[in-house]
């Protein structure tokens, strides 16, 4: 009994910030033997692929996995207070590397309303500490801009591209050539097939000569070109010293970043007949608007 | 390729020079005693020091923390003289909603706040409309001066 | 032939699933605190031997419970017991509360932190409080209640004392003396008991429920706590010391304190901060507004991330001592009377953005 208590706090390890893993779904219960699984299949039935997929779609609404700040209560009030946000703005489904153009009331600006169009490099944090960073080149300026995702003075969240990057983050973009992240601000939106897979843009970015932000050589990226042509042996050195390819075979690593399968279903089948109609609400009132606009008159 | 290629020749012409001919200080995030800055208005000796790629250091933060946060003043060493300036962009990470730029932006000003240019080229925050009017005050420097030349908020 | 039979038979074996046993050690580097069990209190649990129960009888115990106490149920988010064997409370009179009266307390377990935002758009850091199932158990008066550990106070000073129990537990695990000190107060032994100094105006009956809604939104509390248990520290962790340079001929001199005392003095002054255990002390935090309540789980939100413990420790939590954040309107006294079924389900501060509102918008300057 000591021992079981002893491994669950022996496995956490400052796991707190560090983003959860979604690509694969890894079950809380051991390996049975061929007998017993057989009769455990006709009992347990499979989550359906429809409650699985959200994932992807809603990310924050899984809880970050650390065990030791969690807390079924709170991860219960926290989930209506994103679904009763959501009934106010349309939330899309966006992903690291799709164009976004947000508006937000400023308090400081002329108009009271600001606005900012750029690359999404960055999806942090879960819940309603949920948040992205977007990018954007203007007027041979980089900036980036924070916001939280559950924000109240967010008026609208308008996706211009949707894609996704070879990479997880796009942090990197700080120390590319500025042409792979400048955005033109009045761009206009791509409209994607509904129900086809989202593409994948797989273009390899050219960096700038040192100084550099960070260590890009050791975090195996797979966006950016091959950047030994920048290190010198010093460098080249300490790369090799530092890498562990070992770390994708350890699945007990990845498996403490991840909320398991039973969970993630009982999460996301709570949240399910909700989400779908307050979706349908706003595609609703997108229609209405649209039509409006359809029909001007001309006076006189 | 890069629109502008003149400024990554001049970008490569700095680091290179930066390199081999005269001691600099790296690139700080925070900005502290002795970080350079990039004078992003169109007054004479701004634009020469950068042309020059002898960006200016801060000499000194007119705040009690001594780190520079952003609307601050700070006096700078810009081609062996003393000028004062405002911090008009960040590079530290920011709270929320105010924009983080890639370079630490400043725009050099006159005793009575009157700034030295008469353009500048880089947008700047709007939180620093409501910054500058709290720091102006009746019979002091006017700060404000600043915001009238301003291309464009972000 | 004879090895393939070999690994054949080999395989024939059952496999072992369950690996959860294996490659734990447990180094217990030096020995925790002492625990200290306060004079009004005994010891909670008894020291649980293996019976070798079978699991017929260790089903007739469980029925035995369910029979005189109630059955397992889940009230307000919390894991209880039915309250089977609660007297019915006398109708308790209102009373008018004045400047400096001091009420019951409440225990409350530390969920988590929460942000919430304010209607001129400003985000604010909360941390979640959830009242865990409180019953008064006994109220001691005046006359009575002598703590030995304060210096005696004047009779016309003097105060009562409220003992309040906390999450209802199988009472196969507890002490006969624990188990004592509810007799004859109808409520099911708890695994928390806590002990609340009050005037004799704030007394309660046994058995009367504590919950959120004897706090209102907008007032000030005082949150106490046990900090976290850091173990032995070294003095820059502990006291915050500056240590010593890393390089220029430095060695074994990066983390210490350096001079403890003048030469002229010749000892240690009392008091010097030194190495040593560092957390698992009691801690209150004064003056925390609250922003939020539910009265369906029973939580309320209050400021601040720095509240003692961890997430899931137990907290206590009472009406602010200090002056200038005292109530405007009275407080009910002693507890919130009326129906809490009529309340509705969230609570805000005025200055809160609820989040089923529509988002900010600022009117634009004149």
């Amino acid at each position: 009994m000591l021992r079981k208590i002893c491994k669950v706090n022996l496995i956490q390890n400052n796991l707190i910030n560090s983003q959860y893993v979604i690509f694969r779904h890894l079950s809380a219960k051991a390996e049975l033997n061929e007998a017993a699984e057989s009769q455990e299949k006709k009992k347990t039935k499979k989550p359906k692929k429809a409650l699985t997929d959200m994932r992807f779609k809603y990310p924050e609404f899984l809880p970050q996995p650390d065990n030791r700040l969690r807390n079924p209560v709170l991860e219960r009030i926290m989930r209506k207070d994103m679904l009763d946000r959501r009934t106010q703005i349309n939330i899309p489904e966006f992903y690291v590397g799709s164009i976004l153009k947000l508006t937000i009331s400023d308090p400081h600006s002329q108009g009271k309303t600001n606005s900012f169009v750029g690359i999404c490099i960055q999806r942090d944090r879960t819940g309603l500490y949920s948040k992205f960073a977007l990018r954007n080149v203007i007027d041979h300026q980089g900036i980036e801009v924070m916001y939280d995702l559950y924000d109240p003075a967010i008026l609208k969240i308008e996706v211009l591209k949707l894609e996704k990057r070879l990479d997880d983050k796009l942090i990197y973009l700080k120390d590319a050539l500025p042409e792979y992240s400048t955005i033109d601000v009045n761009m206009e939106p791509e409209i994607l097939a509904e129900g086809g897979n989202i593409p994948v843009n797989d273009t390899v970015v050219k960096m700038k000569p040192f100084p550099w932000m960070q260590k890009w050589e050791r975090q195996g990226l797979k966006g950016v070109e091959d950047l030994d042509k920048h290190l010198n042996l010093w460098r080249k050195q300490q790369k090799v010293k530092h890498d562990s390819p070992w770390d994708k075979y350890d699945l007990m690593k990845e498996y403490r970043k991840t909320i398991t399968e039973e969970e993630q279903s009982e999460i996301f089948s709570e949240i399910f007949n909700r989400i779908n109609k307050i979706n349908e609400q706003h595609k609703q009132k997108a229609k209405a608007a649209r039509r409006t606009i359809s029909k001007p008159q001309n006076i006189g | 390729m890069f629109p502008s290629s003149s400024i990554m020749s001049s970008l490569k012409a700095v680091t290179r020079v930066s390199a081999n001919l005269f001691h600099t200080t790296a690139i700080n995030n925070e900005v502290r005693l002795l970080t350079r800055l990039r004078v992003v208005d169109n007054s004479e000796i701004g634009k020469r020091a950068m042309m020059e790629g002898k960006p200016p250091k801060t000499i000194h933060v007119y705040n009690q923390k001594k780190v520079g946060f952003i609307g601050d003043k700070v006096m700078v060493a810009i081609k062996g003289q003393k000028k004062k300036g405002i911090l008009v962009g960040m590079k530290q990470m920011q709270k929320p909603k105010t924009p983080r730029f890639d370079t630490n932006n400043v725009v050099l000003i006159d005793d009575n706040g009157t700034p030295l240019g008469t353009r500048i080229f880089v947008p700047i925050p709007t939180i620093l409309r409501t910054i500058l009017k709290e720091k102006t005050r009746s019979k002091g420097a006017d700060y404000t001066k600043l915001l009238a030349i301003a291309s464009r908020f972000v | 032939m004879l090895l393939s039979r070999a690994f054949k038979s080999l395989l024939n074996q059952p496999v072992i699933n369950d690996i959860r046993y294996t490659q734990v050690c447990f180094h217990r580097f030096r020995s925790v605190p002492k625990l200290r069990i306060p004079e009004w209190r005994f010891r909670v649990e008894r020291k649980i031997k293996d019976d070798n129960l079978t699991s017929e009888n260790q089903k007739f115990i469980k029925e035995v419970v369910e029979r005189d106490f109630g059955k397992q149920v889940i009230h307000k988010g919390v894991e209880t017991y039915e309250s089977k064997t609660l007297l019915k409370v006398p109708e308790i009179e209102p009373k008018t509360w004045k400047k400096g009266t001091i009420r019951c307390g409440v225990i409350a377990k530390k969920l988590g932190h929460y942000p919430l935002w304010k209607k001129d758009g400003t985000r604010i850091c909360t941390t979640v409080l959830q009242i865990v199932d409180n019953h008064v158990i006994k109220y001691i008066p005046p006359n009575e209640f002598e703590p030995k550990e304060r210096r005696p106070l004047k009779k016309y000073d003097r105060k009562g004392c409220i003992l309040v129990g906390a999450e209802s537990v199988d009472p196969n695990i507890l002490t006969a003396n624990y188990m004592g000190m509810f007799k004859g107060s109808g409520v099911m032994p708890t695994k928390h008991i806590f002990r609340f100094v009050v005037d004799d105006v704030a007394a309660l009956p046994p058995g009367t429920p504590l919950n959120v809604s004897h706090f209102r939104v907008g007032d000030h509390v005082d949150v106490r706590g046990k900090t976290v248990h850091r173990g032995f520290q070294g003095v820059v962790k502990r006291w915050g010391f500056k240590g010593g340079p890393a390089t220029h001929g430095n060695t074994k001199t990066h983390r210490r304190p350096g001079s403890l005392s003048s030469g002229v003095k010749s000892r240690i002054w009392k008091g010097k901060k030194m190495p040593g255990d560092m957390g698992n002390s009691w801690r209150i935090l004064k003056g925390l507004k609250i922003w939020r309540i539910n009265t369906k789980t029973n939580t309320m939100w209050v400021s601040g991330y720095s509240i003692a413990g961890n997430p899931g420790d137990l907290v206590y939590v009472y009406d602010t001592i200090l002056p200038l954040r005292q109530p405007k309107e009275p407080l009910p006294l002693p507890t919130f009377l009326g129906d809490e079924s009529a309340l509705p389900e969230d609570i805000y501060e005025d200055s809160i953005h609820k989040f089923n509102e529509p988002s900010i918008i600022y009117e634009p300057e004149k």
